[in-house]
């Protein structure tokens, strides 16, 4: 029963960050490579922020989702002029250097928090406390992973109202002419700063529900991998509607859980999911470019 | 193999319809590059197995780099992919001699951030709007 329950949170952290990264690949078209490092932001955020002032979920998680939304004009500001493989590798250069930062922004002989060692480099922070909501505090991980549910599902009617709103027409329509866009007067680029704000935002709570469940964060949840795993899901999930990044997240996540079941060796199980998941990305490129379930085809 | 085949890659590169358009053939083309560019990649994933061995991960991380020397170097040049690998590989040495190597991933890409918003046809590229570019 917990190993479900852990799988139901598992769950809800990647679908908050395929439905915030639909909100850019599939709507607005920018293939960023930066998600995963808003979401480690996220993690930092509400791991320092619960260790030493010793905050709340949601104080901390909002904290951390400003944090990382003002770090993405870094992705955003950059994507008004870069376009296609320019932008990816912009968004690239962002992703690097916010792991350079976690990992290099530590020194040995200062306490974990302080200005000199805040993230604690390659060791990560460990200890995290549990969430705790308005002074009390979530212990049991049926409660906690019925929080973590409620949290997806109110990101997700965010991002839904959004999408489906007049401001969600505008970000198709710029990721289909971005000149025809402003020629009809609409500021696309303030329009790209509050997509990448949003769904870095949206991210960066993902990544705090994600320390509050494992309780450690360490600079590998911003790796590269990382991103191109959240960027698999939308691609094989499907892009630019609701349903695609649910599948995606889904399928992405049942897949090394469903390995471990079958009769492998853990060695080639690891190694398989690998296979898999590369073969599965390759054959969807060729037969269904839009993805399982979704309504755009990214060019 | 006729001698003309850089000129029809680089207009291939330019624009793969018109040059479907004027008879050549589109797949076999895209096919000759990959295959090229595997080729070459494979010379130097040898140099760099007999200098410090291989593993699965090594690969992205030294096209990624191969990426960043083309960009600042210029793409579609020749001696600009040459010159930029050059000053990658020697800015990436002066990080770790001076600094620490812990800064040598944040300075290389940094220096393409650096390139991509002030000069981003790279050294030797022909300037073009990446607007019409992309």
């Amino acid at each position: 029963m917990n190993y479900l329950l852990h799988l139901l949170v598992y769950f809800d952290i990647f679908l908050i960050v395929a439905l915030s990264l639909n909100l850019l690949v599939g709507y607005c078209g920018m293939l960023t490579l930066a998600q995963a490092g808003c979401y480690a932001v996220g993690a930092y955020a509400y791991a320092l922020l619960s260790l030493q002032p010793g905050w709340g979920f949601i104080p901390a998680a909002l904290t951390g989702a400003v944090i990382a939304a003002v770090l993405s004009m870094a992705v955003s500001l950059p994507a008004w002029r870069l376009r296609g493989d320019f932008f990816v590798l912009a968004s690239l250069a962002v992703q690097t250097l916010i792991l350079s930062g976690l990992y290099n922004w530590s020194s040995a002989n200062a306490p974990l928090g302080s200005w000199r060692n805040l993230t604690n480099g390659s060791f990560g922070i460990s200890g995290i406390l549990r969430a705790s909501i308005l002074g009390c505090q979530i212990s049991g991980s049926a409660t906690f992973a019925l929080f973590a549910t409620l949290v997806a599902v109110v990101c997700a009617f965010v991002l839904w109202r959004l999408q489906t709103s007049p401001w969600g027409r505008l970000l198709i329509a710029m990721r289909d002419d971005d000149l025809a866009a402003r020629g009809l007067g609409k500021n696309t680029r303030l329009a790209k700063v509050q997509a990448v704000a949003l769904s870095c935002g949206l991210s960066a709570v993902a990544g705090s529900l994600y320390a509050a469940h494992v309780r450690y964060v360490d600079p590998s949840s911003a790796s590269l991998d990382e991103s191109i795993l959240m960027l698999s899901m939308v691609i094989v999930g499907g892009l630019g509607n609701f349903r695609g990044p649910v599948v995606g997240a889904a399928i992405l996540l049942l897949l090394p859980e469903v390995l471990r079941f079958l009769p492998f060796p853990d060695a080639q199980a690891a190694n398989l999911r690998l296979l898999i998941s590369g073969a599965l990305l390759v054959l969807m490129m060729h037969f269904r470019p839009q993805g399982i379930a979704g309504s755009h085809r990214m060019q | 193999m006729r001698p003309n085949l850089g000129l029809r890659l680089r207009a291939l590169a330019d624009n793969p319809v018109q040059f479907a358009l004027f008879g050549y053939n589109l797949d076999r083309h895209r096919l000759l590059a990959f295959g090229l560019a595997g080729v070459f990649a494979t010379a130097s994933s040898l140099v760099t197995a007999y200098d410090i061995g291989f593993d699965p991960h090594t690969g992205l991380n030294e096209v990624l780099l191969a990426v960043v020397a083309a960009i600042i170097g210029g793409r579609g040049s020749f001696m600009g992919a040459f010159v930029g690998a050059l000053l990658l590989g020697t800015l990436r040495a002066q990080v770790v001699w001076y600094w620490s190597a812990r800064w040598e991933e944040a300075a290389t890409f940094a220096l393409l951030a650096l390139f991509l918003l002030i000069r981003p046809q790279g050294l030797l590229g022909q300037k073009y709007r990446l607007e019409a570019a992309a």
